[in-house]
């Protein structure tokens, strides 16, 4: 059943307590008087989840209704007359503060919740101030059942929002409600962990001190915290950094204003992953780099001092003849670091070879990217402001486990606003999946392949009859009017992306001008890169082709550029290793640090002559380079990061830098100075000025980015039914089940040998450079396993949890998991929890795979108590 | 006693006055007695005049709220968008109600026939009967009755020769009383907890799997069968003019002759108790009775003249609810009374709303005091101050429930309740009734 | 003026012959009123636990932020404290003190009051921090019912 969505433009008058108010037609009642700024006391709703009706505390009067009535449950009607003053509310929330507070323990001191409770709250505001009862409190034993997430049950008040999230959000069907009646209590299946990569939120969203965070269990308390909105280096997202006394203690979505203070915002509809949460926490680990380090005459790295060691940079630096100096920047360099990077390799240095694509595998993997970027730029806000009728997933099902955050706000845009989700992938996700109208399972090498036949019959119209055969359902789907082309460029490193993105780009044009094209890719600030000028063939003010744009930017840059051809970071890597360049300067390179081709990097690292590393934390690449300074950590620098769909993100310093470490962009201007560069900047914001300059907009500061960037909004209604766990027709039909789209499509897998396509990701909760810092991060470590489909398992004889060895991909041993929304022929795993090895980055692997030993037990042991 | 003296049971014949009989009918002997008959009659209508008839008999509903069965058909939509549903509720877990099993175990045939006109008459194709776990023999033989149905193609494709297509299927509850309530019902064949739902939307709209759901009493639809087949002038001659019909009054409690009576709509509670179920035991003075089950608020001496039909109560703020009429004598204590029925309330609370799951179990704990003699001064007006905070604030109508009996039985009985406290333990000598 | 002189002399005379109200101080000490808002002691249950369950209230309602705290989850099988936490690190400012006695009022469990110590000279300014182990009460020095620390276990 197709639900109606309201128009929110039509404004009806409600009366409130006796006040006129214009509120929207068909919106949730309670949130339009949220909106409006009439507050009304509540618990279990909240505006992304479903409506529960179970804490009775938004109950109103409404004129002609015998019995108050939870605002919660209705909408916005013409005429409605509502009181939210009366005495008898004020007697139903005081009779329902008392009933929540009867059985709850008086242990705000301790609770990690006092302070920033609602349940606080509300009995303040609206409580009685004394108990009446004299009976025993209920109590419940204490279990542990998740890592991070400690669980206080006496405390609960059963508004069943972490329930909800779990189930509409997460889409993991894992925490529940046990018991009955009074005794009625929260818990997870099996007393197993909160499993999905967003279950962190769950904190956020209790409203009393039941479930709270361990790692900032006892830290502090919430009122000595000092809060930084800003946006994390190695992740996606708007976050509010807590810190006290200079450390990071944690980190939640932006916090909201209220009394005056600052506090979580339960209400937000902007979650973040497990990932921003814990995986920040590495700011006080005690690997950090503090000092500059520069390579002896022994050959042995010793620390140094700044001067000298920028001394000997600029020495080896000014001693490369034009085109013999190379310059990588990371991509999760903020847009100012991008910029000052390519003026320093480009304008000071005069060398053309500077790009950001380290993640790519292949050379034309990351022009396809370029391409792709190049494709979607100029279209902004393209996520979570815009409404479609339809949403097309291409090859970016993975995101869910390379990047979480992009992938929970596509997932969010759809549930929210009631997007139809339609899929191609080789993988379905069932976390996308559930929601999708339809599916199709197709190997990678034929994604491209199935929008080019798509693309074919839409070129022919719109008409169903054109539709190719078998096809029937996609075809109905992209017919949609207006929508967004989701594609993922770096599944298996973007191996296929070279064939992918002209299709990609021809279905485009045949889908419309309603269509928009958002290309994503887990590099963190991949956007940021093309537009700072930081890419082989871009520069800050557009595409470095153009003579004009190439004018202008030689005046941004305050020099005359080269104009010579420059290959992608592949490429670059590739020259390197063939010892073309005398320097070779690694920004934050934190991709290459996991990356798959880890023997060309040691190729091109070992073969030039000096290599300088700016980085925070020691790891193989900066015990080989020459001179290594140290870094910023997000929490420490200012600048800005630029979103997947274009939004800048503001990264505002919390605390100094500790140590003898400096912010990136200082570093990288100081060496700049030395090398005869006239411009030196006091703050970041000079540089972002530049920037804004050269992208037409000199109105845009660093300060004036808002940092108020909004979720996803409420949707319209009472939707109670809205979230998959009471809305059954939103799953998947039978008849669209990936299974049967396989069997439409399965002659392709005749004639195969026994090679699996290897079909990789990078996994957000694998070793990560800047993550795996966290001590938290061990506790969310996927293990080491790969997928495979139903045939290929039965084919190959291995069944669940059945040891494989990948071979030429790694060393150790990984478990199977039969995936049934799997293509045949495919073998997918995470390269950085494998350990994979790529020898080149043509193509997609093919593996074999062997069946393995189990690791010892008491490895196995070792891990599973890690994780618990 | 007059007009009912020379009343036929119809829907339990056979069944007047025993609990349970243990012989069920067969499909033969139903038939034989006209069975089916109405179904047949209703498939020659169609659905649209089946509707009409019915809702010109006005069966009102017997599941406890009364509301017209016509009406709530209606509801539904009369197109076929989405499928349609029609489930039966067998789940009689209201203290001192008896009846519909009775009605299970020995005339299932009449239950399915009702239930497939119900679905005729509302497009649906499905009909679940959501029968309580305890029940094992209705269930039993409910399935048998639903086997020798299909096989004699009452139940399936092509219902006697027509186009109409009906499954039937028996869905077991889990032993939750909260699962009487109709969208909790949904719920808990859905899969889920068996949680209310707040309304609106109503099941009519969307119910079972988010599609128009009839959820309807099973003695509802005995009586829809019995009106099909017997004819709307003959059901509107029975019981009283705005309640027509006939009802089995379940009386249990200290009568001489507990036990399920049929009998016509109009009776009144004098006649009930001391007529039929022959008065109240051992001699005794009668104190208080439930007149529909312990849901609703009792009925005292003064008042036991009152219509026992579907509007009559009301006057004393009383329904008809379930006609479960559980009759206590001068021996019953009200706090221990009470202190039984919140233990219930307390239990079968679902948990799922602040007032009902916290206010039955603060209830609980201080009508146990009280019993305990361990109540202080102030704990009576706390009492009537927690039901006012529970009624009418929570989702579905167990709030409702739990008070009901309390904020009738502490006005008129402040002193017993008092006495308790004063005396420091019971007034009443009760060595068999010790409660836990 | 000589009346007044008089006068004058008249009020010496009378307080010649009264007891003094000085003491010798170092050698004798006057009594404290039982109000007296003298060095902060931290309290014990009789059984010998912290009161302090390091909820940071006193740090928090502390006008001139004399009061700094970090809390430690207690072991369960060797408790310091009554809660599940307790003040790893409690110092107070002996300097920045106003010894207003807001710390007494707010906290929750008893845990900080104002002692009768007033005599608190050092020779460094460092040393005018004050640890949680110079104001803790001897562990035999405990009032109130032991409360036995609940030992939490997985179900």
């Amino acid at each position: 059943m197709t639900m109606k969505i309201p128009d929110p433009s039509v404004l009806v008058t409600v009366t409130v307590n006796g006040r006129g108010l214009m509120l929207p037609k068909g919106k949730n009642l309670l949130q339009a008087l949220l909106d409006v700024g009439h507050y009304v006391p509540h618990y279990c709703y909240q505006p992304a989840l479903s409506v529960a009706g179970n804490c009775r505390l938004c109950l109103v009067e409404i004129e002609g209704r015998p019995k108050p009535e939870i605002s919660c449950n209705m909408v916005v009607t013409d005429g409605l007359k509502i009181r939210t003053d009366s005495e008898l509310i004020d007697d139903c929330r005081k009779g329902m503060m008392e009933f929540l507070l009867m059985n709850h323990p008086l242990d705000c001191p301790i609770c990690d919740r006092g302070g920033e409770c609602m349940l606080q709250r509300y009995s303040m505001e609206y409580g009685w101030g004394t108990a009446r009862t004299v009976d025993a409190r209920r109590r419940f034993v204490k279990p542990q059942f998740d890592p991070l997430i400690d669980i206080e049950r006496n405390r609960c008040i059963m508004c069943t929002r972490c329930v909800r999230f779990c189930d509409e959000v997460g889409n993991d069907h894992v925490m529940g409600v046990f018991g009955h009646g009074s005794r009625n209590y929260i818990g997870t299946f099996g007393n197993g962990p909160v499993s999905n990569p967003f279950s962190g939120n769950v904190i956020d969203l209790c409203p009393v001190g039941c479930l709270t965070s361990k790692p900032f269990r006892f830290e502090a308390r919430p009122w000595e915290l000092r809060q930084t909105l800003t946006t994390p280096r190695h992740a996606n997202g708007i976050v509010t950094a807590w810190t006290r006394g200079g450390r990071l203690l944690r980190v939640t979505p932006p916090a909201r204003r209220r009394h005056g203070l600052y506090t979580i915002d339960e209400d937000t509809t902007r979650f973040i992953s497990n990932e921003v949460r814990f995986g920040s926490l590495y700011t006080d680990n005690e690997d950090r780099l503090l000092e500059p380090l520069a390579r002896g005459k022994d050959g042995k790295l010793v620390k140094s001092e700044w001067e000298p060691a920028l001394d000997r940079a600029a020495e080896a630096l000014k001693a490369c003849k034009p085109g013999e100096a190379c310059f990588i920047a990371g991509e999760r360099s903020t847009n100012e670091e991008f910029y000052l990077l390519g003026r320093l390799a480009r304008a000071v240095c005069h060398t053309p070879y500077i790009d950001w694509r380290g993640r790519f595998v292949s050379e034309s993997a990351a022009q396809a990217a370029g391409v792709a970027l190049s494709a979607s730029d100029g279209d902004f806000d393209l996520l979570d402001k815009k409404a479609y009728q339809a949403m097309l997933i291409v090859a970016a099902g993975d995101l869910y486990e390379s990047a979480p955050d992009i992938s929970l706000r596509l997932r969010e845009g759809a549930r929210l606003k009631r997007t139809r989700l339609g899929l191609i992938d080789s993988r379905v996700n069932p976390w996308l999946g559930d929601l999708a109208e339809t599916a199709w399972l197709e190997q990678p090498e034929k994604i491209a392949a199935t929008l080019i036949a798509l693309a074919e019959a839409l070129e022919k119209g719109k008409d169903p009859a054109n539709a190719p055969q078998g096809m029937e359902k996609l075809f109905k789907f992209v017919t949609a009017e207006h929508g967004l082309l989701v594609l993922g460029l770096d599944s298996a490193g973007g191996a296929i992306a070279p064939e992918l993105v002209p299709a990609a780009l021809r279905i485009l044009r045949a889908l419309g001008v309603g269509w928009h094209f958002l290309p994503v890719t887990a590099a963190r600030n991949a956007k940021g890169g093309f537009v700072a000028g930081a890419q082989s063939d871009r520069v800050p003010t557009g595409r470095m082709i153009d003579p004009e744009l190439r004018v202008k930017a030689d005046e941004i840059y305050g020099s005359a550029i080269p104009a010579d051809p420059s290959p992608a970071a592949p490429g670059l890597l590739e020259m390197a290793a063939q010892g073309k360049f005398k320097v070779l300067v690694l920004h934050r390179c934190d991709e290459l640090v996991h990356h798959p081709r880890r023997e060309l990097i040691e190729k091109a690292i070992a073969a030039t002559p000096m290599v300088i590393a700016i980085d925070v934390f020691p790891s193989w690449i900066t015990e080989r380079a020459a001179i290594v300074f140290p870094g910023s950590m997000f929490m420490e620098c200012d600048g800005s990061m630029t979103d997947i769909d274009g939004t800048l993100q503001r990264m505002s310093k919390g605390c100094r830098v500790p140590g003898n470490a400096q912010e990136e962009w200082r570093i990288i201007e100081l060496l700049g100075l030395k090398l005869g560069d006239t411009r030196r900047s006091k703050r970041a914001h000079e540089i972002f000025a530049d920037l804004a300059r050269a992208w037409g907009r000199p109105d845009v500061t660093l300060d004036s980015i808002t940092l108020k960037q909004p979720g996803p909004e409420a949707p319209q209604g009472t939707h109670n039914y809205f979230g998959v766990i009471k809305r059954p027709d939103f799953k998947l039909h039978s008849s669209e089940r990936p299974e049967l789209a396989i069997a439409a499509n399965s002659n392709a897998t005749s004639g195969r040998s026994d090679l699996l396509t290897l079909w990789w990701i990078q996994h957000s909760q694998g070793p990560d450079h800047l993550g795996s810092r966290s001590s938290q991060f061990d506790a969310l470590r996927p293990r080491p396993r790969v997928e495979l489909s139903t045939a290929d398992a039965a084919r190959l004889g291995l069944k669940n949890n059945d040891w494989v060895l990948l071979e030429g991909g790694s060393e150790q041993p990984s478990q199977v998991l039969v995936n049934p929304t799997l293509a045949e022929g495919v073998v997918y795993g995470a390269a950085n929890v494998l350990g994979l090895r790529l020898a080149d980055g043509a193509g997609l692997p093919h593996v074999n795979l062997m069946p393995a030993d189990a690791p010892a037990a008491e490895i196995l042991e070792q891990e599973a108590t890690a994780r618990r | 006693m007059a007009a009912t003296n020379n009343y036929e049971p119809i829907l339990s014949a056979g069944v007047t006055g025993t609990v349970y009989s243990g012989r069920s009918e067969s499909l033969a002997d139903y038939r034989a007695k006209g069975g089916y008959d109405g179904l047949k009659r209703a498939l020659e209508m169609g659905p649209d005049k089946v509707l009409d008839l019915i809702k010109e008999a006005n069966i009102r509903g017997r599941g406890g709220a009364g509301f017209p069965a016509g009406v709530k058909w209606g509801f539904i939509p009369r197109n076929r968008e989405r499928p349609h549903y029609v489930c039966v509720n067998a789940d009689e877990s209201e203290p001192g109600t008896f009846s519909n099993r009775s009605l299970l175990e020995q005339r299932p045939h009449l239950l399915i026939e009702g239930a497939l006109i119900a679905a005729f008459a509302t497009l649906s194709e499905s009909v679940y009967v959501y029968i309580r776990k305890e029940y094992y023999e209705a269930t039993r033989q409910m399935q048998r009755a639903i086997d020798d149905a299909r096989a004699a193609g009452l139940i399936g494709k092509g219902i006697l020769g027509s186009d109409f297509n009906c499954e039937v299927a028996i869905h077991l509850g889990a032993g939750a009383y909260i699962c009487g309530e109709e969208t909790a019902l949904i719920e808990s064949i859905e899969g889920k907890r068996g949680y209310p739902r707040n309304r609106p939307p109503f099941p009519a709209i969307q119910g079972l799997y988010m599609s128009p759901t009839v959820v309807n009493n099973i003695e509802t639809l005995a009586i829809a069968a019995e009106v099909m087949r017997r004819g709307v002038e003959w059901f509107k001659g029975i019981g009283t003019e705005k309640s027509p019909g006939m009802t089995v009054y379940s009386i249990s409690g200290h009568v001489n002759r507990p036990g399920n009576y049929e009998l016509p709509l109009g009776v009144t509670m004098r006649e009930l108790i001391y007529d039929y179920a022959g008065g109240i035991r051992d001699g005794n003075k009668f104190k208080a009775v439930f007149p529909g089950g312990s849901s609703v608020p009792m009925l005292f001496e003064d008042e036991l003249d009152v219509v026992m039909d579907f509007d009559s109560p009301r006057k004393y703020n009383t329904f008809l609810g379930s006609t479960g009429i559980i009759v206590m004598d001068e021996t019953v204590c009200f706090v221990w009374a009470s202190l039984n029925l919140m233990h219930f309330y307390w239990d079968e609370s679902c948990g799922q709303c602040t007032p009902c799951r916290e206010g039955t179990n603060w209830m609980y704990k201080i009508l146990k005091r009280l019993e305990a003699g361990q109540g202080v001064n102030g704990d009576v007006e706390l009492l009537e101050d927690i039901c006012g905070n529970i009624t009418s604030r929570s989702i579905c109508a167990l709030g409702e429930f739990a008070t009901g009996s309390l904020v009738r039985t502490i006005p008129r009985f402040r002193a017993e309740f008092q006495a308790h406290i004063d005396q420091g333990r019971c007034p009443f000598e009760k060595g068999y009734m010790r409660f836990g | 003026m000589l009346i007044d002189f008089i006068k004058g002399l008249a009020v010496t005379f009378k307080h010649i012959w009264k007891k003094p109200v000085t003491f010798n101080y170092p050698e004798v000490k006057r009594p404290q009123p039982a109000f007296y808002r003298g060095r902060h002691r931290l309290q014990r249950y009789s059984n010998g636990l912290e009161r302090c369950v390091a909820c940071a209230l006193c740090a928090a309602v502390c006008p001139p932020e004399a009061i700094y705290l970090e809390a430690e989850e207690n072991d369960p099988k060797r408790p310091v404290g009554a809660g599940e936490r307790y003040a790893r690190l409690y110092q107070i400012h002996q300097i920045r003190c106003i010894w207003c006695g807001f710390c007494e009022e707010a906290c929750p469990e008893d845990a900080i009051v104002m002692g009768p110590i007033f005599e608190m000279a050092n020779y460094k300014r460092s040393d005018f921090v004050c640890n949680k182990e110079q104001m803790l009460d001897a562990p035999d020095k405990g009032f109130g019912e032991p409360i036995v620390l609940k030992v939490n276990q997985p179900l």
